[in-house]
Formats: structure tokens, C-alpha cells, sequence
């Protein structure tokens, strides 16, 4: 009796898993390429400067990366409609071209930051950059115009399971794991509140919720052909997604927390330049630390570039499926295919300033990102558009909790800016 | 000069008005695709369906605004570092 009831749970468990793998892809790719080149810059770089002691901040983001990007599965696959297309027709043209050009120039500017990764970890295996960027170009554009939205999501899952490379990375250097968990109480590093903080504070959050996720998942939701029923199964893959970003964070700050990490913190301007300083001491681990940044551009680029068309196509009226062939939504396609090249063209170009475009955007995607999601509530809160699944009292209160941190942080770094001596 | 010069030349001037006009023309069109098309997207999102109140709207503004401000700040630090 007793192994028939266990024969029965394990048949649900097995219809639930398969169930679950068929539906697995937005949250994982969308939170895994949260960790993208700019993402794994931060994390090397806050690593160095900090040690461990922002391992805690990093621990706080992905339940707040849940939070955020949760809200985007039910808004999708209830409403049917991309997020561009909800603004707009939520809110009106006015404030839905806000939020188009703002994501159209963050996606850009982002896109850019993709493409100095890739190019940097490529050339310490002395790849040129114009190679990396044409290689890539053209793996991109053969991974995505398959015309079917299933092939081009499996194909990326299997780029996000190369990005925990820096896991078996750090059991190679064997770190002080005493020291680590130390790093997940909250404290503030000595010297307390400085510009330097403040900015690493706040890079820290514009890498782990951007605006073009937003836009990205609830698209890819849509995409997918998901509705009410699977929003238990989207709910479990964010989670899913939101822990491996997470791990993957902690993994990369642990690597050149405890490689480059000197009392008084070490300013390192790229994880390229993390790469190379530990591969004089471990060419094992520094090499994964390349290949591993290489993977999260080329993550990043694909899930950005797919963002931007899928909003252009959206508002513009454009067909704008993965499904569809080239033939059919030639302007979606084109649209991604020019995003490519235009990117790629800013990194070749001589005398750019790449190390701070990268740290940069990360900054100012934090600074907008507000913007983005006091939409996103006010949507969530509707109950003629969402029914039964808008927010609840709780969800309310995380998500404006969320706003009002990152625009008490935005405004402490822009006085930090403004007057240096402040928080010396 | 010779007539038959006078026409080559007269030929090559309309070919170059030809080319100038259907290079500006193509350029125009496409101008006009792309306004027309932001114009039709106006139109069909004219009617918000979320009802904000004025204080609502007022906030979104505020804050949207600010945001914009805090970039200009920090675009203004990006400059200065790149000097």
C-alpha cells in the first residue's frame, strides 16, 4: 500500500518535472544573462575593492530580482501583450515613448558593454577583437533565425549552464570559507559611506535588475505562448533563475575576493584585467574567468538585442515572434541584426573609453530603473487588466520598498558626485 | 562649345538631378514612413486605458524628471573622467 502511495508521488513528480522543463526557459535565461559582462565586471570588481564584504548586498538582490521579474510572468501571461505594448497602451503614447527610448538607449549602451567583454576575454587568448565581433555576429544571427522560438531557447539554456563555470572555479583556489560566510552579515566595509560605496552599491543593483529584463522576460512570456495556468511554473523558473544568478555572483566576488582582495581594497578596471592578473598565479582559474565573461556577453547580447526588437516590434506593429521566419518579420529581424552591428562597431572604434562606458551603464541603468518599475506596479494594481493575480498588499509593499531604495541610493551617489568631500 | 557637348553635358546635370532627387526622395520616403507610423501609434494609443489622477500623472512626471536630472549628473561625471 505503502509503495503504491510512493509509486504514485513519484509519477506526479515526474508528469510535474517534465511539465516544468517544457515550460523552464524565460526566468533562468533572463536572470542567468543578468549576469552578463557588465554584471561579472561589477562582481570582479567589487570583489577586489571589497573583499567579502559585500557578499551580503549580493544575497539581499536576488530575492529582490524575484520580486521584480515575478511581477513580468503574471503581467504576461495574463495580459498577452509584451511590456512595451502594455505602457503604451496602459498609459499612453507619452509615457510609452519615455519608456522606449529609455530602454532603447540602455539597451544600446549595454549592448555595447556585451561586446567589450567578449572582445577583452577573447583577446587574452589572443583573438582580435574585429574577429570576436564578426565570429559572434554571425553565431548570433544563426542561433536566433532558426524560426522557432523553442530551438533558440534551448540553445541559450546551454550558454547559461557555461556561465556557472566560475563555481568549479573557486574550489580550485580553495577560499577561506569561514571568511565567506562572515561576508553575509550586513555590514558596512571599513571606511564607511564613500562615493566609491556608494557607486559599487548601486552597480550592484543595476546589474542584478535592468530595465531591459523587465521588457525581456514579459516578451518572452508571450512569446512562449504561456497563460494563467503556467504562472506557477514561471514563478518556480525566476526563483530557479534568480538562485543560479546569485550563486554565480557570489562565486565570481569570491574568485578575486580571494585572488586580488589586499587590505584597503585593489581597484581593477575589467574582469579582463581580473582574467590576467590571476593567470600568473592560476592559469586554470583565470582562463575560466574569461571564458566564463565570454559567455556572459555573448548570454547578454543575445537576451538584450532580442528585448529592444521585441519592443520595436511590439509598438511599431511589426511581426515579432522567434517564430517567424526572416521572411516574415523582416523588420524585427533586421532591427536585432543592425542592433549587432552597430554595437560592435563602437568597441572597434580607436580611442573609445570602454572601461567606463561599462561602468557606467550599469549606474545609469540603475538610475532609471525606478522609472520602469513604478509602471510596472501601477499595471500590477489593475484590476480590470489583471483580475485575480494583480499584486497583493505584500507584493505592493516589496516592490515600492524596492523603488524608493534604489532612488535614496541614486540620489546619495549623485550627491557624492556633486560634492566629493561628503562622504570622505 | 560644340552641341553635342552642350547636350553630354546637359545629359550628365539631368542624370545628377535625377540621382539628387531620387537619393533625397527615397530619404524624404522613408521620413515620412517613419512619422506616419509614429503618428498612427499616437493615434491608436491616444486613449490610455489605466484613468490617472492629475496627482498621479504630476508624480510620474516629478519623478521621471528627477531621474533625468541624476543621469545628467552622472553623465557630467562620466565626461569629466573621459577629459
Amino acid at each position: 500500500m505503502e509503495s503504491a502511495w510512493y509509486y504514485y508521488k513519484y509519477r506526479r513528480f515526474i508528469k510535474w518535472l517534465g511539465l516544468y522543463l517544457a515550460l523552464a526557459g524565460p526566468g533562468i535565461i533572463v536572470m542567468v544573462a543578468d549576469n552578463d559582462a557588465g554584471g561579472i565586471t561589477t562582481y570582479a570588481a567589487t570583489g577586489a575593492k571589497f573583499g567579502f564584504n559585500l557578499i551580503w548586498l549580493l544575497v539581499l538582490l536576488g530575492p529582490v530580482a524575484y520580486i521584480v521579474q515575478e511581477m513580468t510572468v503574471r503581467l504576461g501571461a495574463v495580459t498577452k501583450r509584451g511590456h512595451a505594448e502594455a505602457i503604451f497602451d496602459a498609459f499612453g503614447s507619452f509615457w510609452g515613448w519615455f519608456s522606449l527610448i529609455d530602454l532603447g538607449i540602455l539597451d544600446f549602451l549595454t549592448m555595447i558593454t556585451e561586446f567589450i567583454g567578449m572582445t577583452a576575454a577573447l583577446k587574452i587568448f589572443g583573438v582580435p577583437p574585429i574577429l570576436t565581433i564578426i565570429g559572434v555576429s554571425i553565431l548570433m544571427i544563426s542561433i536566433f533565425v532558426h524560426g522557432r522560438y523553442w530551438t533558440w531557447e534551448k540553445i541559450v539554456l546551454l550558454f547559461c549552464v557555461l556561465n556557472l563555470i566560475y563555481i568549479p572555479a573557486i574550489l580550485l583556489i580553495h577560499p577561506n570559507f569561514s571568511d565567506v560566510i562572515k561576508g553575509l552579515i550586513p555590514v558596512i566595509p571599513t571606511g564607511g559611506f564613500t562615493g566609491d560605496f556608494f557607486f559599487f552599491f548601486m552597480a550592484n543593483i543595476g546589474t542584478t535588475i535592468a530595465p531591459w529584463m523587465i521588457f525581456f522576460q514579459q516578451s518572452s512570456v508571450v512569446d512562449k505562448g504561456m497563460t494563467e495556468k503556467d504562472i506557477s511554473f514561471g514563478k518556480f523558473d525566476t526563483a530557479v533563475g534568480a538562485f543560479f544568478t546569485v550563486v554565480v555572483a557570489i562565486a565570481c566576488v569570491i574568485l578575486t575576493g580571494t585572488l586580488l582582495f589586499k587590505p584597503g581594497g585593489v581597484d581593477i578596471e575589467s574582469a579582463a584585467e581580473a582574467a590576467i592578473a590571476i593567470m600568473g598565479s592560476s592559469p586554470l582559474v583565470g582562463s575560466a574567468l574569461a571564458i566564463g565573461l565570454f559567455d556572459a556577453g555573448l548570454l547578454g547580447a543575445m537576451c538584450i538585442s532580442l528585448a529592444s526588437s521585441w519592443a520595436m516590434g511590439e509598438v511599431f506593429g511589426w511581426a515579432h515572434s522567434i517564430n517567424n521566419k526572416v521572411s516574415e518579420a523582416p523588420m524585427f529581424y533586421a532591427f536585432y541584426f543592425l542592433s549587432l552591428v552597430f554595437a560592435g562597431l563602437v568597441v572597434i572604434t580607436p580611442g573609445a573609453p570602454l572601461v567606463l562606458i561599462t561602468l557606467f551603464v550599469q549606474v545609469v541603468a540603475v538610475t532609471l530603473l525606478p522609472a520602469a518599475l513604478v509602471f510596472l506596479l501601477l499595471l500590477l494594481n489593475n484590476e480590470e487588466m489583471m483580475g485575480k493575480y494583480k499584486n497583493t498588499l505584500m507584493q505592493n509593499i516589496w516592490g515600492f520598498l524596492i523603488v524608493f531604495t534604489i532612488i535614496i541610493v541614486s540620489t546619495l551617489y549623485a550627491l557624492s558626485v556633486i560634492f566629493p568631500e561628503m562622504f570622505k | 562649345m560644340s552641341v553635342d557637348n552642350k547636350k553630354n553635358d546637359e545629359e550628365k546635370n539631368m542624370i545628377d538631378y535625377v540621382d539628387d532627387t531620387s537619393e533625397k526622395g527615397r530619404i524624404s520616403s522613408v521620413l515620412k514612413r517613419w512619422r506616419k507610423a509614429v503618428h498612427n501609434i499616437n493615434k491608436k494609443y491616444s486613449k490610455p486605458r489605466l484613468k490617472m489622477t492629475p496627482l498621479v500623472r504630476f508624480s510620474l512626471l516629478a519623478l521621471r524628471i528627477y531621474l533625468i536630472m541624476l543621469v545628467v549628473i552622472l553623465s557630467y561625471k562620466f565626461y569629466t573622467m573621459v577629459r
